[in-house]
């Protein structure tokens, strides 16, 4: 169960970045707890219905910055902090989306929330699942949680 | 031809408005609404000047489809093709949203081709 559930996240991680930013984003190797320095932006997406949960994407602010060009095509020094965090939210939103349609039911049918700014979501009693992957060397954590 | 983006993610009515553009199909103009209310207030303010809708889903305010039941209502876009961009691709949604009236439906993450690919025919039925 926990590793089709990695399996799909390191699927929908890679996938969403090479067609939304043409760029490779890869698990760290041999990183059972993941703890990134300075991570500053996050955001949080709840899923609910048939399971509850939570699925957290969290960078430092540089990373945003490189993402949001990527995805934007805008040169870094034009984006506003705004768009970063912005940037943020929608990774988490469609890496989840992605993730999710990976998943037979329950999780598969589960309604997806907005994104929100927040590192994580609301403790529900079980393990979380972290995840820390590297892209144009930068680091990105995953976090997910199903209650 | 003049397009509408409506999601409520700055950064993705950029992204939709650049896959547009690099599309191949030649837009004189892109507006923008970050939900269904403020698109219903564009469409009202540009009646019968628009060719394509693309819209999320999943907004604050008013979602997608409740801004297509309000089209549908108003009678603000017959005519103009309606295409949802979502995260979301479940069957039971895509049912909801085609039968709301949408034209098409692309899921994220999505390439500037796909949209072309999704955009174009319907551009040319409506023509």
């Amino acid at each position: 169960m926990l590793h089709d559930l990695t399996c799909d996240l390191d699927q929908a991680v890679a996938h969403t970045f090479r067609v939304m930013l043409a760029l490779d984003c890869t698990p760290v190797p041999d990183c059972p707890q993941p703890v990134v320095p300075h991570l500053c932006l996050s955001a949080t997406v709840l899923f609910s219905g048939g399971v509850a949960g939570w699925f957290a994407v969290a960078v430092d602010p540089q990373a945003a910055r490189v993402l949001a060009a990527y995805l934007t095509g805008m040169p870094e020094q034009e984006l506003s902090n705004t768009l970063s965090s912005d940037t943020v939210a929608e990774l988490c939103n469609v890496i989840a989306g992605n993730w999710k349609s990976r998943r037979p039911p329950p999780l598969g049918n589960c309604a997806l929330s907005l994104p929100s700014p927040a590192a994580r979501g609301p403790e529900c009693g079980n393990s979380t699942l972290t995840r820390l992957y590297t892209f144009a060397s930068h680091r990105l954590m995953l976090q997910v949680s199903i209650c | 031809m003049r397009a509408l983006i409506v999601d409520d993610s700055a950064v993705m009515r950029k992204v939709v408005e650049r896959a547009l553009r690099q599309s191949g199909l030649e837009f004189s103009e892109v507006l923008q609404a970050s939900n269904g209310q403020e698109a219903l207030e564009v469409l009202r303010q540009n009646q019968g000047r628009l060719d394509l809708i693309l819209s999320d889903i999943n907004m604050p305010s008013m979602d997608g489809l409740q801004f297509l039941e309000q089209c549908r209502v108003e009678r603000l876009s017959p005519g103009v093709p309606v295409v949802m961009i979502t995260t979301e691709g479940s069957e039971p949604l895509v049912l909801r949203a085609i039968a709301a009236g949408a034209r098409g439906y692309i899921c994220k993450p999505f390439t500037p081709e796909q949209i072309r690919s999704r955009v174009l025919p319907l551009l040319l039925s409506s023509t």
